[in-house]
């Protein structure tokens, strides 16, 4: 009897040790967000929820961005391990000497649009000649404008353009100000609905301007160091992604939780699920995190021509995709 | 009378303005989106207590260490530089470039050195709160009156009496002025560099009500940067008041 209960009492002590041990073995990752936590962050949050990167031996800590561009560099400086940042920044900051390199792209298209009142006579491109269009300068905006007007034809000296801040967007088309606003329509659409503005939008992945956008970005010297640590840290956030995909409403309840000020409920359900409908699988995607190569190709067309990104190296030179999931993580909903 | 005036003068001009604010707000159809009144952004205040005191604190925080490592800084430098005109001549530049820095300029930089949190911000409101200190407490130690070394040299005070019982005191109440002064800039650096470029504190909450679209917040936001610039100049005078009960302050 004594001896039973010293096997116990043994087995316990085991048991506890060998979970101890493997919690202080996770490899610590800290994941640096785009911009302040928004409902476009629901996967990530997510992720950490489910226990994905814990059960892929990742203790994760999430911090919050400030600008894709500031979150490259601190990516680049060794501030944080790995980085969520627009695709574009990434490419512009590695052309420049930043020794980084994406490692997925998690939106495979971006959200911009041109976003005009639901009674606007514009219905296409071609429409906003002669009309007020409200961007914000220094944005990936006007580098759209001018990618959507070159593969539409579309004459940008005829638009009248109007240059105020982000955060003035909402009142500019909401009072009539200007006549369309290029912005995101799945953060701006519940923002101007609570206005009682009705509206609608114009992708501009509807009208030939492919673009990838957030994407997954660590330094050379991480892959180099802990290539599995970011082979592990890939896969648990795709898988993330993918189960956003099939429950969006978990996602933002998770995401509402950690960060109750991340937007309200209903506008951060439009988003997720918009989100999970449309950006994450290009069409023809290989897999979540990797576009097609022809996708791929005509979205770092755009880069190059319209946003000042140098084309001295193909766009492989940027992205590696040897740490993505074999085989690929199918796209689940569409 | 007088005095009885002189407090109810300023009580009843703001509740003029907030009630005329109030008044503009509710009949001449001004929306929410645009100017909130202050009914509806105190109730904001209050729904969003917990998040504001919490963001507060971390603000508080890092004034208190940037403002005390600023001062702690510029306190002994400007004793030296207030003694030697050398030192004097050679610093005057580089304290002309800090006093002229845009500082707020600083932020993305420094978030890239030091990363998001408390260090970044410490050290650009250190550099902020430095100046002012520093100036003044040059001035104080510098300009004294000359009888008073005279006195005390002949009634043969050490160098640290001399410090402790003339420079010090003469010092005073400059240096206590430079705090003043730069403790209201650290308020304002602090908010301002939580909005450009920090993940917490109150410049952060009103940047994000600003994307969330929530002017209620933003106000109410306002509202608490506010009461903490009149908490801290009060804590300021009351320390005034205790370091220079002479003065009456």
């Amino acid at each position: 009897m004594a001896r039973k209960g010293l096997d116990f009492v043994l087995g316990v002590c085991l048991a506890v040790a060998l979970a101890t041990g493997s919690a202080s073995a996770a490899d610590k990752v800290k994941f640096t967000l785009n911009f302040a936590a928004d409902p476009g962050h629901a996967a990530y949050i997510y992720a950490q929820k489910q226990g994905y990167y814990r059960d892929a031996g990742i203790d994760l800590e999430i911090e919050q961005g400030r600008g894709s561009g500031s979150t490259v560099q601190l990516v680049a400086a060794g501030q944080t391990d790995v980085g969520l940042a627009d695709a574009g920044v990434i490419v512009n900051l590695a052309a420049r000497g930043a020794p980084v390199k994406i490692i997925g792209i998690i939106e495979q298209l971006s959200s911009w649009a041109v976003i005009v009142r639901e009674d606007s006579p514009i219905k296409t491109p071609k429409d906003l000649e002669g009309r007020k269009l409200g961007v914000v300068p220094g944005t990936a905006q006007r580098a759209l404008l001018g990618a959507m007007a070159g593969a539409q034809g579309v004459d940008v000296a005829k638009i009248d353009i109007v240059n105020f801040d982000a955060a003035a967007s909402l009142s500019m088309l909401g009072e009539g100000r200007v006549d369309a606003v290029i912005d995101v329509p799945d953060i701006m659409f519940p923002r101007l609905k609570d206005r009682g503005i009705p509206v609608r939008a114009l992708y501009m992945r509807d009208f030939k301007v492919p673009l990838v956008s957030m994407s997954l970005v660590v330094t050379e010297k991480m892959l180099q160091e802990r290539p599995d640590v970011v082979r592990r840290f890939v896969a648990a956030t795709l898988k993330g992604i993918k189960a956003t995909m099939e429950n969006p409403a978990a996602a933002v309840s998770a995401l509402l939780e950690v960060y109750p000020d991340a937007g309200k409920r209903d506008a951060a359900l439009f988003t997720v699920t918009e989100r999970a409908k449309n950006n994450y699988c290009a069409p023809d995607s290989v897999g979540l995190g990797l576009p097609s190569q022809k996708y791929l190709d005509a979205s770092y067309e755009v880069m190059t021509k319209f946003m000042g990104v140098s084309s001295d190296k193909p766009f492989s030179a940027y992205f590696d995709t040897a740490y993505l999931p074999n085989p690929p993580l199918v796209c689940a909903t569409k | 009378m007088g005095s009885r005036s002189a407090s109810f003068l300023p009580t009843l001009s703001v509740v003029v303005v907030l009630s005329v604010w109030e008044f503009a707000s509710r009949y001449l159809g001004i929306s929410a989106h645009i100017l909130p009144a202050p009914s509806v952004f105190c109730r904001s205040l209050v729904e969003n207590a917990p998040i504001l005191t919490r963001s507060s604190l971390i603000t508080l925080q890092a004034i208190g260490v940037g403002f005390g490592v600023g001062a702690v800084a510029a306190i002994p430098l400007g004793f030296s530089i207030g003694l030697s005109p050398a030192l004097e001549r050679s610093l005057y530049y580089v304290i002309v470039l800090l006093n002229t820095l845009p500082k707020v300029a600083l932020a993305p930089l420094l978030v890239v050195w030091f990363g998001h949190g408390l260090v970044s911000k410490v050290v650009l409101i250190a550099i902020g709160a430095f100046v002012p200190v520093l100036v003044d407490s040059i001035a104080g130690f510098k300009y004294l009156d000359r009888r008073l070394l005279y006195v005390s040299r002949s009634a043969g005070a050490s160098l640290f009496q001399t410090f402790l019982f003339i420079r010090l005191p003469a010092a005073l109440p400059h240096i206590v002025s430079g705090l003043k002064t730069s403790l209201i800039i650290a308020v304002t650096v602090a908010i301002v560099v939580e909005y450009v470029a920090a993940t917490d504190g109150l410049g952060f909450v009103a940047m994000r009500a600003v994307t969330n679209d929530d002017l209620p917040l933003v106000f109410a936001t306002i509202t608490v940067g506010t009461l903490i610039g009149f908490g801290v100049n009060a804590v300021m005078s009351v320390v005034e008041w205790l370091l220079l009960p002479w003065k009456g302050a």
